[in-house]
């Protein structure tokens, strides 16, 4: 039961990380590129987490008495890891809306395929 | 056309990807040697229940260190964007806030202070910490922003608040060379477990960490709101 959840987490994770990378490569408003990239960014969180569960493992914070007898626990290496990657991921996606603003202003348009015939 | 042969590639790519996942591990035990040797280490290295937070500050304090750079070189971009942009403060963003906004944020602004400074000060003992507990305290600094628009807050104070914290924690660091040659190693007593003054240096890391993301998130919510 707790490895299929675990399936459905992977799962889960894999669909959005591709789907994700996927909008932003064939979309063409910056705004939706940027979303496909924080969706990719969700995806691959949960597949890191995920892929440090162990089947019946608890969560790595543990009294002293479970810590002496051996208790089960989950992989603290990637929770870590993902800890401090959301944060960075709030800080870039407010760097890349930054970018599309001055996309936006320089062009007045947010079409990436957009460029200037005139000056050409 | 063009969308249809996208979708087909990115199902192609996860379904290999499944596949991949579920061939190098069963989920049976700890695939990686890192997580037994810091599962088995963490007990009598620092003595602390989370072993999340002594690998956040301790096994992977290079690794942190990093990522606090990265938060502050993406809050700079922002601050250099604006300024290229020459963005000046409009009417429409200053329109005054509702009634129920400013007398909620003045209840809840304290009261989401004292549980982000919770969560980074029971950082090791518990889940949290100082990126979790800043992002808590910056959330709040974005309700007060909300709530009064033309509020001022000394920015020069902000900075040096930030620049101290991080000046501090690579002192700290260059302790432990000095010390034992190690950067970032652990040179005060662990202390009694579970207790709020145990664990060496990782709660005054962790603390000081929480004061940085704190102040760069406060920064982030300042230059979008002011440009």
């Amino acid at each position: 039961m707790q490895n299929t959840l675990n399936i459905l987490f992977l799962v889960n994770g894999i669909i959005l990380l591709t789907g994700g990378i996927m909008i932003a490569l064939i979309s063409r408003n910056i705004i939706k590129m940027i979303i496909g990239f924080v969706i990719a960014q969700t995806g691959v969180n949960i597949l890191i987490v995920a892929s440090g569960y162990v089947i019946g493992g608890k969560a790595p914070v543990l009294s002293r008495y479970q810590q002496l007898a051996g208790t089960v626990s989950c992989d603290p290496i990637p929770q870590a890891l993902v800890l401090t990657s959301i944060v960075i991921g709030i800080a870039t996606t407010a760097l890349f809306l930054f970018f599309a603003l001055r996309f936006y202003s320089d062009k007045g348009t947010l079409n990436r395929d957009y460029t200037e015939d005139n000056d050409d | 056309m063009k969308r249809f042969v996208a979708v087909i590639i990115f199902a192609f790519l996860s379904i290999l990807l499944m596949i991949f996942m579920f061939e190098i591990s069963d989920f049976s035990h700890l695939s990686s040697g890192n997580a037994s040797f810091v599962l088995s280490r963490n007990l009598s290295d620092f003595n602390i229940p989370n072993i999340v937070t002594s690998v956040v500050t301790q096994y992977r304090g290079y690794d942190t260190i990093g990522e606090i750079t990265i938060l502050f070189l993406a809050v700079t971009g922002i601050y250099m964007l604006i300024s290229a942009m020459g963005l000046k403060s409009t009417g429409k963003l200053l329109e005054p806030a509702g009634n129920i906004v400013k007398s909620a944020s003045i209840i809840l602004f304290p009261i989401i202070m004292i549980f982000g400074i919770y969560i980074i000060v029971n950082g090791h003992l518990s889940p949290g910490g100082g990126f979790q507990g800043g992002a808590v305290i910056g959330s709040g600094m974005l309700l007060l922003f909300l709530s009064d628009r033309r509020r001022e807050i000394s920015s020069r104070a902000s900075h040096a608040v930030e620049s101290m914290a991080v000046i501090i924690i690579l002192l700290i660091g260059l302790i432990g060379i000095y010390t034992a040659n190690i950067f970032l190693v652990n040179f005060m007593g662990t202390g009694m477990f579970s207790s709020i003054i145990s664990g060496g240096i990782i709660p005054i890391i962790y603390s000081l960490i929480g004061i940085k993301v704190t102040v760069e998130f406060f920064h982030l919510t300042e230059h979008i709101l002011r440009s």
